[in-house]
């Protein structure tokens, strides 16, 4: 098991220096010139000489890619084109509100579709599973931003329930994380129907019903549980696109995530700032996925065995 | 609605004279079967003959672009069915031609990475080795990085436009793609009749071609439909963040995004936006769904 | 068939839910819901919330050089001088005196007892070692320091600069917030002024939660005692959607947003709970041309452009009618403020224009560059109305930084920029040819620049007055790009907040401000 996670952590590395590369080199053959955009535009060519070489940018780009590297291997993100500060003071104080904002968001998503996708698999079929599946896709159907602004109106100004914005207390994750989870309660309820459906039909349940047990016994205690695993799936593999997803989030509802930081960098070129960003994203990424393989492991025995 | 949905049902039956137990004719079949899937398609079918008919409907020049300030932000009436903008331009004429831009768009995004994801999910499938490690690779590096975020990457890059926003859509897509068909091709690559069409010579290309790719149709078309659904919705998040479709072309997630500030006073110029985006959406997904289920026989 | 009907229903009742949520949120306004901001008075006392578009890149004075950084500064901070926010004139912060010996050698005598927040008093080292650290470390800076040729400690609370050549922009310049001064002590130490910002100013920097809020507490050290700051606490926090931030207010989660969307002006008007202040700012907006290119090197052509375009258009469609139409070469709100020899809309003169410029107007295509979403809007009307003359607008939307690297390299034929000097002689300076340097394609005569250098150097005001009114006639018809409006600030905030001067330079001195009692 501990083999499996090391093997695992191990196979990040590629992973992260082809990000790393990838964006560096994208984000570098960009027009726009960070100096220009922190001088404005009535600065002189002297000016802008004079601080582009200040912040080193005046290097080849390998040069600058190598030493950014060195320095990622010694645990260094490097210093802000834009702030001047030390990038992982500023990833690192926002990267956790938007992981606990996609927690959750998911807790939401999942407590929203697993009910809608049982109900729609054990009434399949009829207008309920319609009505269910129906529910689930309207979350996907419309874009993030305008349903958060509709959130906002009703909930933080009609209704007075919600606070607009910032991360201030508990109340601050509510709407944000509906709309964040709403996004992805279709195929969470999706997957959920269909392995339900599946799992249905298993002798085993055939059994237990011909028992006599009570229908939602059957579905609580033997079906749910073994229908689980495809669900986890699709949930791990979200976080990934909510992790993506709260950029939008979090701009209408001005939380201070490490998403909107991105945002900012992109446009600011800020290099070390978007390359920090995204490691941090693909090291959460990779080891949700695996925490996403491990669980498999305490949901089914059966995948357990594969590990040692 | 029967009449719509009557060349799907013949041209099955005509599939299945021929070949007895193709798996595209038994496809459409279960496809028929499930309402919510032929709505899909229908919806889909009328959004596109919408797109076709743009020209015909309103005259580009003088009711999309053309501005009439005078009669800005006028709610829903006669004269104007979904209100006019900001610049008194006409709503309905604007979400009309926009349906061109917004599905050429995500059609495009999405055939330009099923044509090379699936290229290089196909070459990696059937050649295996070290060379779909490192594709496989390459995909894992791609996928790690969050799609809104590498797309805007993209566009810095390369600079606002139409077309260069179709590659940054698409680029992040490739993974998804390379995938399905790796897949697919890694269950149908030691068959039988594959191995027979490399035993009388056949060059790989042809194998995987007419032989291979054929045979893992479905799971990319499904795909296929739900990633232009994705797309669109994408290509709004971008609007968004101000790297959407330069003005003033007309298309659905410009409109949705510069109507947002107008949200409070008129809302018209959000909903109806939003409405057809989530309509479409909706559409594609139930279609999308609905083939999945067709092709999954474990829920027949 | 009884399935699908089935679902053909629930999709217009799915719809039809949807469209009650925008419902609600349009029918919200009149209601206006969240009309009383929900915290009581006393709540309110000592404390106010701000809302922000962007979050300031640094606290220091000199890595950035932005409306909310300074905006930051002037909290913290001071200069010598100081720009009043009503009248645009330089008035006396730190300094208490100043006398002009020979041209060229400034004496500043400081005022007295003036305390930083680290309660060390203020000495003409300090601002010695101000200036000559940011002179030598800041290249950001050499637009407000570069003429300064040196700076000496005459005694403890006196100061000589000494300029290179007469200089009459000097006493602008050291208001400038390059020119805030920090202690000396800090500045040697290595003090980060980002984490620590000690300055002198009327509120002292408490946390920076990045990416939500900053907070002071007010300075009751703070040296004027006619403007002591009154309310204790200070939050700004940092709201990017202006939807949210009106939503914000009007929820009375903040208590004043300090960029209203033009928008929600009216809405928030119409509240008795809101105060909305406006000011002119004298942020002016232009169609840069690039003047290197033809045929916009031809005046002609310039001035057709600038008949063709309908200023009234643009405020009405693109601004929500919240601007004022400006025609002149500088901002109305400065004393020096003429429009003599400028020219309006007028589509005749336009084509008169063309005509004798002689060439075939639809030959002439003019990309414009637009750098975010409100230069687009107006790019588009300006697309219509081109069109009119026979020019071909065409708009090329892009991001900042592709924005700023294309117009310094000179690579490009018209964008939409704005100037905001907070005085004559700086905006008009920026008409001399040596800005050419900075922005290819800027204006290159001879005679407007030798109008300029002898405008800078006459120290005597009355003089200067006279030649700058010399100056702003000479461009007005040269049209070097054809001026379009200037912005209207927009400050939106709780009716119980009094105080608030909303200045033309975009900045409000909140400590001027108070709570009702």
């Amino acid at each position: 098991m501990i083999k499996y996670v090391v093997k695992r952590l191990l196979a990040l590395i590629p992973v992260i220096i082809g990000v790393t590369m990838l964006v560096f080199f994208i984000l570098k053959s960009a027009p726009g010139d960070p100096v220009r955009l922190i001088l404005g535009e009535q600065a002189t060519p002297e000016q802008v000489a004079e601080l582009t070489e200040q912040m080193g940018l005046d290097q080849p780009l390998l040069v600058q890619y190598v030493k950014y590297m060195i320095g990622l291997v010694q645990g260094d993100l490097g210093i802000a084109y834009s702030t001047r500060r030390p990038v992982a003071d500023e990833v690192f104080s926002r990267f956790p509100y938007t992981l606990k904002l996609s927690l959750v968001a998911t807790v939401v998503s999942i407590a929203l579709a697993i009910p809608l996708g049982i109900i729609a698999a054990v009434k399949q079929n009829t207008v309920i599973d319609n009505v269910s599946m129906f529910v689930a896709l309207i979350g996907i159907s419309m874009p993030m931003f305008w349903l958060a602004l509709l959130l906002m109106l009703l909930f933080s100004l009609k209704l007075g329930w919600f606070p607009v914005s910032g991360a201030a207390s508990w109340q601050s994750y509510i709407l944000p994380a509906f709309a964040l989870g709403f996004m992805n309660m279709a195929s969470t309820a999706r997957t959920t129907r269909s392995s339900m459906l599946e799992t249905i039909r298993q002798d085993y349940i055939r059994t237990a019903r011909s028992k006599g047990v009570s229908n939602s016994v059957v579905i609580r205690k033997h079906a749910f549980k073994n229908a689980l695993i495809p669900t986890i799936t699709v949930c791990g593999l979200q976080i990934g696109s909510l992790l993506g997803g709260s950029v939008l989030c979090e701009t209408v509802f001005a939380w201070p995530g490490i998403g909107r930081l991105m945002v900012q960098a992109i446009s600011a070129r800020d290099v070390p700032m978007v390359l920090g960003c995204t490691v941090i994203f693909t090291i959460c990424f990779s080891i949700v996925n695996l925490l996403v393989d491990l669980l498999y492991g305490f949901v089914d025995p059966r995948i357990k065995s594969m590990y040692s | 609605m029967q009449n719509t949905t009557a060349p799907a049902v013949s041209r099955a039956e005509a599939v299945k004279k021929y070949k007895k137990t193709s798996q595209f004719g038994e496809t459409m079949k279960r496809m028929a079967r499930n309402k919510a899937a032929v709505l899909g398609l229908i919806i889909l079918v009328a959004l596109i003959l919408m797109s076709l008919c743009a020209d015909f409907l309103y005259d580009y020049d003088t009711y999309v672009v053309k501005q009439n300030i005078a009669d800005r932000l006028q709610w829903p009436s006669a004269q104007h069915p979904l209100g006019t903008d900001e610049f008194g331009r006409d709503l309905l004429a604007r979400i009309v031609h926009g349906s061109r831009t917004s599905l050429l768009l995500s059609f495009a995004a999405v055939a330009l990475s099923l044509a090379v994801g699936g290229f290089l999910g196909a070459i990696a499938g059937y050649y295996g080795k070290w060379l779909d490690n490192l594709l496989m690779r390459i995909m894992d590096v791609i996928l790690a990085i969050p799609m809104t975020l590498f797309a805007m990457v993209i566009v810095a890059a390369l600079g606002a436009s139409t077309l260069n926003l179709v590659i940054a859509l698409s680029v992040s897509q490739i993974p998804t793609f390379a995938r399905v068909v790796r897949g697919a091709v890694l269950t149908v690559k030691d068959s039988e009749y594959i191995e027979a069409a490399r035993a009388i010579g056949q060059r790989d290309l042809s194998i995987i071609s007419a032989h291979v790719l054929p045979n893992c149709m479905a799971p990319i078309i499904v795909q296929t439909t739900l990633r232009i659904a994705a797309t669109i919705t994408s290509t709004a998040s971008l609007s968004f963040l101000g790297l959407g479709v330069t003005a003033p072309t007309p298309e659905w997630g410009a409109l949705l995004s510069t109507g947002r500030t107008f949200i409070r006073d008129s809302s018209y110029l959000t909903f109806f936006p939003g409405l057809f985006i989530m309509i479409t959406i909706l559409s594609l997904n139930l279609l999308g769904d609905g083939l999945r289920d067709a092709l999954d026989p474990r829920l027949r | 068939m009884k399935k699908s009907k089935r679902l053909v229903s629930l999709l217009l009742a799915a719809m039809f839910t949807v469209g009650t949520l925008a419902g609600c949120s349009s029918g919200g306004t009149s209601s206006g819901a969240g009309g009383t901001p929900s915290g009581s008075g006393e709540a309110h006392a000592d404390s106010l919330v701000i809302a922000t578009q962007s979050e300031p890149a640094s606290l220091t004075t000199y890595d950035h050089d932005s409306l909310i950084g300074v905006s930051m500064n002037i909290l913290t901070y001071n200069g010598l001088m100081r720009i009043d926010q009503g009248t645009l004139k330089t008035e006396y912060d730190l300094a208490e005196s100043h006398t002009v010996e020979n041209d060229v050698d400034w004496i500043f005598k400081l005022k007295q007892g003036v305390k930083f927040h680290d309660g060390t008093e203020l000495h003409a080292e300090d601002v010695v070692a101000t200036i000559e650290w940011v002179k030598a470390n800041v290249p950001g800076s050499s637009g407000y320091t570069g003429k300064i040729a040196s700076v000496e400690e005459v005694d403890e609370y006196t100061v000589k600069i000494t300029t290179d050549g007469p200089y009459a922009g000097l006493l602008y310049d050291l208001g400038y917030h390059y020119n805030f001064i920090m202690p000396k002590a800090l500045i040697e130490s290595g003090n980060d002024f980002n984490t620590n910002p000690v300055g002198t100013g009327p509120y002292k920097f408490v946390e920076w939660s990045h990416g939500d809020h900053i907070t002071f507490t007010k300075n009751e050290d703070y040296f004027d005692e006619t403007c002591k700051p009154s309310i204790t606490e200070l939050t700004w926090r940092f709201i990017p959607e202006g939807t949210s931030r009106t939503i914000a207010l009007e929820a009375g989660e903040v208590d004043f947003v300090y960029e209203v969307e033009t928008t929600d002006v009216s809405r928030l008007q119409s509240n008795s709970a809101f105060t909305v202040a406006e000011v002119t700012s004298v942020e002016n907006w232009f169609l840069n041309l690039n003047k290197d290119l033809a045929p916009f090197d031809d005046v002609n052509v310039r001035k057709a452009i600038n008949c063709a375009i309908n200023r009234d258009n643009i405020i009405n469609g693109a601004l929500n009618g919240y601007a004022k139409a400006n025609i002149s070469c500088v901002p109305v709100g400065y004393a020096e403020y003429s429009d003599e020899g400028a020219e309006g809309y007028d589509l005749e003169k336009a084509k008169e224009y063309l005509t004798a410029w002689g060439g075939d107007p639809s030959t002439i295509s003019l990309p414009i560059l637009c750098s975010n979403d409100v230069k687009v809007r107006i790019a588009t009307i300006m697309q219509a109305d081109l069109a009119e003359i026979g020019i071909n607008v065409e708009i090329v939307s892009m991001d900042q930084a592709t924005y700023l690297s294309q117009t310094s390299s000179g690579d490009f034929t018209a964008a939409l920029t704005s100037w905001s000097p907070s005085n004559a002689l700086t905006y008009l300076q920026r008409y001399h040819s040596r800005r050419r340097a900075s922005n290819p394609g800027s204006l290159n005569d001879p005679e407007v620049d030798a109008l300029v250098e002898q405008a800078e150097s006459t120290i005597d005001e009355a003089a200067r007055t006279e030649l700058l009114h010399e100056i702003i006639v000479k461009v007005n018809g040269l049209v070097p790009q054809p001026t379009l409006y200037q912005s209207v600030n927009f400050r939106a905030f709780d009716a119980r907040l009094k105080g608030v001067v909303p200045s033309a330079t975009g900045y409000v001195d909140f400590h001027r401000c108070y709570w009702e009692a």
